[in-house]
């Protein structure tokens, strides 16, 4: 393949990767990086507690001011935030005592990780869709060029012809939000979906060429039936 | 005069101990092991009333037990009960739409008053009208009576 279209991700797999096509997406490297076992303390559980009138303690509450509190977390989107939360559950011994006048605990108390790696079809689920919708406030620069986005993406003609930038704003989501849904391009990298909107956005609102650039090139690369894992990126 | 909140301060907390009862794997909800539930010490009705509207919660802030001050819980329990107290013996056929039923639903009971009235009635009174044996009595009466006097005085006033 001529080096404009090659996809060093893919060529970097083992063959057994390769053979089976797992989706990549940087969840799995901040999930891996999330400690297994979290004891809570007595200090912790004090940290965590809810508000006042209801005292209770969620895996919810404890793992979003977890991640609050470190720096590499920080950034997630609500979505990923929620994705990741939802691989940890509590575990606590019987009869478990929280004694506030003295200070102390009576048992174990521990946040425990259940899924160690997200399934493709979650992943799956929720490919390319941070990008789609920072496609929502995407301000249309030229009918041209959104035009030429949507004739590449196929399947709109309706909104190509139209004059509402609305209407083409939305088929552009949609067709996208299909593409990635059905799976119909084979892109296995959730960050690659998440920039192809990106380059979209860039050259519609700005007439970046790179982003075109960057954008067409994964559309050859879905001719050869090759699951698509990264390109070579014009800057 | 023995007030709510003289009486609200001889009242306790309960201990700051919790037992944890998990929910779906993913919530904990703390609950006391003992709640401290107070007990009535004197044939005192305020007393009673304070009882019965006793509420605490943790403050997480003080990280202490907090009683709430159920001050205002409290006298609405009193005007509701004189506002019942009136239409038992209004003989009106339709006591809540007279003026003085409207006057004393809005009318601002300050608590002296209110809680002196409420020990006065509390012998010969159930939640809502005189005994039987003292429904055409001399307390009745002066129920009735100190009821017009309030009105009058603040119609006076305004």
């Amino acid at each position: 393949m001529s080096s404009v279209f090659k996809d060093e991700k893919y060529e970097s797999l083992d063959w057994l990767s390769q053979a089976t096509q797992p989706i990549e997406s940087p969840m799995n490297l901040v999930l891996a990086m999330l400690p297994e076992r979290i004891e809570l303390d007595y200090e912790k559980i004090i940290h965590y507690i809810g508000d006042n009138y209801r005292l209770s303690l969620s895996v919810d509450s404890i793992m979003r001011s977890m991640m609050y509190e470190q720096k590499e977390y920080k950034d997630l989107d609500y979505e990923s935030r929620h994705s990741i939360i939802k691989c940890f559950e509590i575990e606590m011994s019987d009869n478990f005592i929280l004694d506030i006048e003295n200070k102390r605990i009576d048992g174990t108390l521990a946040v425990v990780k259940t899924v160690f790696t997200f399934q493709d079809e979650e992943l799956q689920k929720g490919m390319g869709s941070k990008g789609v919708q920072e496609l929502r406030y995407m301000r249309v620069g030229s009918h041209s060029r959104i035009n030429e986005i949507l004739e590449l993406l196929g399947d709109c003609d309706k909104a190509t012809k139209g004059r509402s930038v609305r209407d083409k704003v939305k088929t552009l989501r949609m067709r996208l939000n299909k593409i990635f849904q059905n799976n119909e391009w084979m892109i296995r990298d959730t960050a690659l979906a998440d920039k192809i909107c990106m380059w979209i956005k860039d050259y519609v609102e700005h007439g970046t060429l790179s982003g075109l650039t960057n954008f067409c090139k994964v559309k050859v690369m879905t001719h050869s039936g090759a699951p698509i894992y990264s390109i070579v990126e014009e800057v | 005069m023995r007030t709510i909140a003289d009486i609200q301060d001889t009242l306790g907390t309960s201990k700051m101990v919790f037992k944890a009862n998990l929910r779906d794997n993913d919530t904990i909800r703390f609950e006391l092991v003992d709640t401290y539930k107070p007990i009535v010490t004197s044939d005192d009705p305020i007393e009673k009333l304070v009882v019965v509207h006793y509420s605490e919660y943790f403050d997480r802030d003080r990280m202490a037990m907090v009683k709430k001050d159920t001050t205002s819980s409290v006298m609405d329990s009193i005007r509701e009960r004189i506002r019942s107290l009136y239409s038992a013996q209004s003989k009106l056929k339709n006591p809540s739409a007279s003026k003085m039923y409207k006057f004393l639903y809005r009318y601002p009971f300050n608590e002296a008053t209110a809680i002196s009235l409420y020990r006065y009635l509390a012998p010969f009174t159930t939640n809502d009208s005189f005994l039987p044996e003292y429904k055409e009595s001399v307390h009745a009466k002066n129920f009735m009576l100190i009821l017009e006097k309030l009105k009058e005085t603040h119609e006076k006033q305004r």
